[in-house]
Parts: structure tokens; C-alpha cells; sequence
């Protein structure tokens, strides 16, 4: 990423960001379950694991207080699961996983099913959730990972598109997909 | 190889001090204000939609809007010389005036972010004289009350959540009797049924006395104890009574008159005795 490069990188980051902020909190839950559309959980994956790590951190940090301050979990738990994205990509991610919009959602999709089982743990020892039955948690935190797929795919899209169209991103497509490398054209 | 090793015990420690921190008020405060004028468009824009959509039915609407527009009327007259007489007879027993004003304010969403608890934002804060406890109502009944304020916007704790508690009495009043109603987690989107495997019931009403006869589809009300809810505040009406596990009492099962799947306006009962200077819970 070249220093002309910048502004715009972080002008999509932003706009990204706070579109996924404003759509998680303003869509209604789910109709059966409450889980919410973890559009943040999408940003923080897709730019972990597609986008050079000057751009990476701050939107996983970004993102992480932005959910935290959203909910109502008392704990920085959101921050603390976009970091743990980070560090699985730089540990394992980025190098085993192809670069392409499915590996982030499947990365998003793992992460929200976990973030909702520790999110319950960490109610339940603050004393603001009865104690669920263990297939009520079990079927949330599988309904948070199936929802969390599409969900995060489309934040990977819509954030990939902005970053082609401000030419963030090569725009060629070879065989892998897009090169989400910090190239621009 | 030690960068490595330290990183690997590193990184797991900031993280796991990063959940356990606690997330400061003003770091919620400003996130739920940055993202108020985006929410704000997204209802207005949602609103002229709805109108859109309507716009066959518009006329009758009106219609029957403007004949309800003047029964309001009338009887907010007839209200208005009840309140002039009200402050009066404070005055002679020399009772401090307590007529709690309300705040209409937007419902910009549905639910906390985590989606674990029952919430909903809306669109006036501290800015506009809501505070932390302040009850919230919509026009069928009570919706919950103010757990936060930031600048310019307010979360409402529902009474269909879990951690919520309402003192409760009955309408016409029925041998004084009270009870606690709380929430059992109904969620806020669509009507009440089947949670996955669980079936979902409305709210419960416990601690009833155990000689009680409720009358069939009791009224129920905020009982006015507790200093929260003001007395005589519809919340809902009784489906079913049974003995509750210890035997000891009662406990029914209430059906809110609120609608919450579809809240788009509420009021906030704004009275400066409950006013409390801090941004309130998470």
C-alpha cells in the first residue's frame, strides 16, 4: 500500500465499518431465535484475512469496540473475538486458507457461533441470564453460525466491491479469484 | 523461534484481559450517538415506504384518523380541567405537585446488538431530559423502562425481558392484590410462539396470594410500588392461573397489550423526582 493509497483504503475501511454498525443494530433479530445479522463479525473477517495488516488492525479493533459499545454484554467480548480472528490469520489463516470471499465468511460464520456461546457464558456469570436449557444454547449457537455464512459473505462482497471500485484491489480476476493483494492497478 | 514462543502466550493473555475488561460508558455512549443518524434515516426512510405502500388506503386512514383526532381532543379538555383541579387540591393539602410530562420519541431498533437481551433504542437521550429509570409506555400499555442514556438516544429495558420486574396490581382492584411481573424472554419479532424447541410464554405474574380468585381476563396495572412505574399503568391481561412449584402462591401468566413486534413510536414518562446523573447499566 503506497501512501497515495491511503485515503481511500481508509475512506472504504470507514464506510464499511459503519454501514455493517448501522445494519446490525437497526435490522431486527431473527424472527424464531433473536440472533442478530453479524454484519460486523464479516467486515472484521474479511479484512483480517484479505487486507494488509496496516489496514487489518484498526478495522478489527474498530469493529470490536463498535460491537462492544452496541451491546449489552458487560465485557469486551467482541473486541476480544475480532482479535482472535486477527491472530488466527496471521498464525494460520492467511497462509492456508485460498484468498477469496468464501474463506471469510467461513471464518466469520465459526466466529459468530463461538462469540454467541461465550457471549451466553458471560452472562450467566455476570448474573443477567437464567441459567438455558443446554439445546436452546446449542441451537443458537448453530442458527448464529448457518445465519452468520450468507451474512458475512455479503459484508466480504460488498467491502471487496468497494475496494475494486476505489482500486483499493487489482481488478483483474485470475483463477483463485480476485487478488486481494495491496497492489493497486 | 522466541518471538514465536512469546507471541503465542502473548497474544492469547491480551485477549483474554480485553474480554474481561469492562466496556466503559462513554465508549457505549459513543457508539450508540455515531450510529443514532444512520438508525434515524433508516426509520424515516422506512416510514415513507410504509406510506407508499398505503397509498390506496390513504384517504379512509385519514378519515378515520381525524374523527379519532377529535375524540383525543375532547377528552384531553376534559383531562386538562381534571389537572387544573388535581394541582388545586395538592395545593390546599399541601402535596407536592408530581405530573410527569411524557417525550415521544422513535424506536430506532429492535433488540441489543449481542441479541441476548430485550431492548429497544430510541431516538431522544439525555439531551431531550430522558433519564435512567424512566417509564416507558406506548399507547396499548407499558413497553419497559430507560436502563441508558446517552446524549441522544435511550435504551428501553422490555418487560418481556428476563431481568425485568414490574409491581403489579390488578384492575378493578381485587383484594388489594399484588404481584411481581416478569419477563420470560418473549422475543420482540413476530408473534409469541415456538422459540426454536421452547415454547415461549407471555409474561408471568408470581407471588399472588394463594386464597386469590382473579375474575376471567383480570386487568393488570402498575401498582405504583417500587417508585419506578407510576401507579395505574396498563400492562396487560391475565390468560391462566396456576399454583406455583412451592405451593406457597399463585403465579399467572399475562399477555402484554403492547404490541412489541411492531413499536414505532413511545413515550417517555419524564418526572424529575426519578432523574439519576449517570449514563445508567449496559
Amino acid at each position: 500500500m503506497t501512501r497515495a493509497e491511503i485515503p481511500f483504503n481508509l475512506l472504504v475501511l470507514f464506510v464499511v465499518v459503519t454501514l455493517a454498525a448501522v445494519l446490525q443494530d437497526w435490522l431486527p433479530p431473527l424472527p424464531w431465535c433473536g440472533v442478530k445479522a453479524p454484519f460486523l463479525i464479516g467486515v472484521a473477517a474479511y479484512y483480517a484475512l484479505l487486507r494488509p495488516w496496516p489496514l487489518a488492525l484498526p478495522a478489527v479493533v474498530w469493529s470490536g469496540l463498535l460491537l462492544d459499545g452496541l451491546s449489552s454484554l458487560p465485557g469486551g467480548t467482541g473486541l476480544a473475538a475480532f482479535l482472535a480472528i486477527a491472530a488466527f490469520s496471521a498464525v494460520w489463516g492467511r497462509k492456508q486458507l485460498p484468498e477469496n470471499i468464501l474463506s471469510s465468511a467461513l471464518v466469520g460464520a465459526v466466529t459468530a457461533g463461538l462469540l454467541t456461546f461465550i457471549e451466553y457464558v458471560v452472562l450467566r456469570l455476570c448474573g443477567d441470564l437464567p441459567a438455558l436449557d443446554g439445546s436452546f444454547v446449542l441451537s443458537r449457537v448453530v442458527i448464529s453460525l448457518i445465519y452468520a455464512l450468507p451474512v458475512c459473505a455479503a459484508a466480504a462482497a460488498v467491502a471487496g466491491l468497494l475496494d475494486r471500485l476505489a482500486l483499493n484491489v487489482r481488478t483483474e480476476k485470475n483463477a483463485a479469484g480476485f487478488d486481494w493483494s495491496s497492489d493497486s492497478v | 523461534m522466541k518471538i514465536r514462543r512469546f507471541a503465542g502466550i502473548a497474544v492469547p493473555v491480551a485477549i483474554i484481559i480485553v474480554a474481561a475488561w469492562r466496556v466503559p460508558q462513554w465508549q457505549r455512549n459513543l457508539a450508540r450517538d455515531g450510529v443514532a443518524p444512520y438508525e434515524r434515516f433508516g426509520f424515516r426512510a422506512g416510514q415513507e415506504m410504509r406510506a407508499w405502500s398505503r397509498l390506496g388506503g390513504m384517504a379512509a386512514e385519514n378519515w378515520a384518523l381525524e374523527i379519532r383526532v377529535q375524540e383525543l381532543e375532547a377528552e384531553l379538555l376534559l383531562l386538562h380541567t381534571l389537572r387544573t383541579d388535581n394541582a388545586a387540591l395538592r395545593r390546599q393539602l399541601d402535596c407536592a405537585p408530581r405530573l410527569p410530562h411524557h417525550i415521544t420519541a422513535e424506536v430506532l431498533t429492535l433488540g441489543s446488538a449481542d441479541g441476548w437481551s430485550q431492548r429497544i433504542r430510541i431516538s431522544k437521550g439525555r439531551r431531550q431530559g430522558v433519564r435512567v429509570n424512566n417509564p416507558v409506555v406506548a399507547a396499548e400499555g407499558l413497553v419497559g423502562r430507560v436502563v441508558a442514556a446517552s446524549a441522544s438516544t435511550a435504551d428501553v429495558l422490555l418487560i418481556t425481558d428476563v431481568n425485568s420486574r414490574v409491581a403489579c396490581a390488578f384492575e378493578p382492584d381485587v383484594a388489594s392484590a399484588r404481584g411481581i411481573l416478569t419477563g420470560t424472554g418473549t422475543r420482540i419479532a413476530g408473534p409469541a410462539g415456538l422459540q426454536l424447541l421452547h415454547t415461549i410464554e407471555p409474561l408471568r405474574l408470581a407471588y399472588l396470594e394463594k386464597e386469590l380468585e382473579l375474575p376471567q381476563a383480570a386487568k393488570v396495572v402498575t401498582s405504583g410500588i417500587g417508585g419506578v412505574y407510576p401507579r395505574g399503568i396498563p400492562v396487560g391481561v391475565v390468560a391462566e392461573v396456576e399454583q406455583d412449584a412451592s405451593g406457597l402462591y399463585q403465579r399467572a401468566t399475562v399477555v402484554p397489550f403492547a404490541d412489541f413486534s411492531s413499536l414505532r413510536y413511545v413515550s417517555v414518562l419524564v418526572d424529575a423526582s426519578l432523574e439519576s446523573p449517570e449514563g445508567g447499566q449496559p
